[in-house]
């Protein structure tokens, strides 16, 4: 009666269903760091002028009729969600309710009281990005020398038994130590979730369409296949190159496929969702649209119409047909912020993809010229 | 009988859940998951005293004998025991 773990189970369930079993509520906008490739982040400022962060009681309302609905997964995020006001009254609360809960920060301020908060209710799992590797790394990155800091926190949390997974988004600011930081993040964290591709910053400029702080989409993909290969094992790289290199095959779309694009793939508006520090609801962080507001009709209102927007969008026709679109994974996401468009082909992404290929290649020659 | 954790019972898509809270998500990370008995005995665990009890107040809602039932119960609450819950 008793089973091990069912999420993958659970998640394809809710996708044929259409029930939003996962979501993530994304507390606020402001961040204690500023880092110049953030996609959300707004200064106290500016978040001010472009609405109110919800409240407290409001994200508990929002956590309730979720649950109703069905969410069991559950991902705090933000901006920096531990700067919320109202931050542990939201936790203790939310963490209470039966859900799987996780959360993403920044580390900087889980120490003291906050540390005590997790101890004694622990998440399902911490998501602590670490953005270089020293105090100086940090205050070009970040804007604020808090390596110290974070490096004692997640310590300090992995030591109470707290899962923290280390996320690192390799910048032009970090990626000359990049080696480094993957050999930090696994000394620190129990896994580590790493990328080279910064997402254009369409939701804090409406006018950054496929723009943001970040290298040439060459330089991104070559330095994804350096994270590969620095991330694991050097044989296991070495598969992977000669898998990739070799070519993936792919069942042929069908002819109708080709012409109109395909739906979205992903399960963003089918099981998954987000609300934004307003009370919006997207399909998941970067998709500004559609959007439906859960404070005017409420949680399943504002699903169903979700749902409904999603099943119209269709990607490029090009992804359809093309023989890369299992590595590049394109999105809705990926295609609308890079080209303010649902179905124009993403050019960074491509190029991005190509390059990781090549560099993927030249792995695998490399080794066979010894 | 004692449940020694703290968890909430979630019913999704059909399927039924225990998910820990508390210190509990700790040392038991993983999903739960009960069929239609299981829940029925674990809703019962804090107003039942034994085993026995189970069983018989299992007897007014299954068309089975206390004979069919008992090793299910036990089973059940042997892996409850095992995990620590009980
Ligand atoms: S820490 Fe995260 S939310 Fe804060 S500015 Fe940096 S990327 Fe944005
Ligand atoms: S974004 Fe480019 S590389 Fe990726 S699937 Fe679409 S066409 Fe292919």
């Amino acid at each position: 009666m008793l089973e091990p773990r069912i999420s993958k189970y659970l998640h394809d369930k809710a996708t044929k269903q259409n029930i939003p079993i996962n979501g993530t509520l994304e507390l606020t906008a402001r961040c204690n760091f500023n880092c110049p490739m953030c996609y959300v982040h707004l200064s106290a400022e500016e978040q001010k002028r472009r609405g109110r962060e919800l409240t407290g009681e409001e994200w508990i309302d929002i956590a309730e009729q979720a649950k109703k609905a069905g969410t069991v997964f559950l991902l705090l995020t933000g901006g920096e969600p531990t700067v919320h006001p109202d931050f542990v009254k939201i936790y203790e609360r939310l963490s209470e309710m039966g859900f799987y809960m996780s959360m993403n920060s920044n580390g900087r301020l889980l120490e003291g009281d906050l540390l005590e908060l997790f101890k004694r209710k622990p998440p399902e799992r911490l998501n602590i990005t670490l953005y270089a590797i020293d105090n100086d790394g940090y205050r070009k990155q970040c804007g604020v020398p808090a390596y110290d800091q974070v490096v004692r926190n997640i310590r300090a949390l992995r030591e109470a038994g707290i899962f923290v997974r280390v996320n690192l988004t390799i910048t032009p600011a970090n990626q000359e130590e990049m080696a480094e930081l993957v050999a930090k993040g696994k000394e620190l964290g129990a896994v580590i979730l790493g990328t080279t591709y910064i997402w254009p910053q369409i939701r804090v400029n409406e006018a950054a369409v496929g723009a943001s702080f970040r290298p040439s989409a060459e330089e991104a993909g070559r330095a994804m296949a350096v994270y590969d290969s620095l991330r694991m094992p050097h044989e296991d790289f070495l598969i992977r190159a000669r898998q990739l290199a070799a070519g993936i095959p792919q069942k042929s779309p069908s002819a109708e496929d080709c012409a109109i694009g395909m739906p979205m793939l992903c399960r963003a508006g089918r099981a998954t969702y987000w609300i934004d520090w307003q009370g919006n609801m997207t399909a998941c962080a970067l998709m500004p649209i559609p959007s439906v507001s859960v404070l005017s009709g409420g949680f399943n209102e504002a699903w169903q119409q979700l749902h409904r927007d999603i099943s119209e969008i269709r990607l490029p026709p090009e992804c359809a047909s093309c023989e890369y679109r299992r590595i590049c994974n394109p999105c809705a996401a990926k295609c609308y912020t890079e080209t303010g468009s649902f179905h124009q082909k993403p050019d960074y992404v491509c190029r991005y993809t190509m390059s990781f290929l090549e560099a993927m290649r030249e792995a695998v020659e490399q080794e066979q010229n010894g | 009988m004692n449940i020694k954790r703290e968890f909430v019972l979630r019913e999704i898509a059909g399927d039924l859940l225990l998910v820990p809270t508390g210190k509990t998500a700790l040392d038991l990370n993983g999903m739960l998951t009960l069929n239609d008995v299981g829940a029925d005995i674990w809703k019962m665990l804090p107003e039942v005293k034994d085993e026995e009890e189970i069983v018989q107040r299992l007897l007014k809602d299954y068309e089975a004998t206390a004979d069919e039932i008992r090793p299910d119960v036990s089973a059940f609450l042997g892996k409850l025991r095992e995990l620590g819950i009980l």
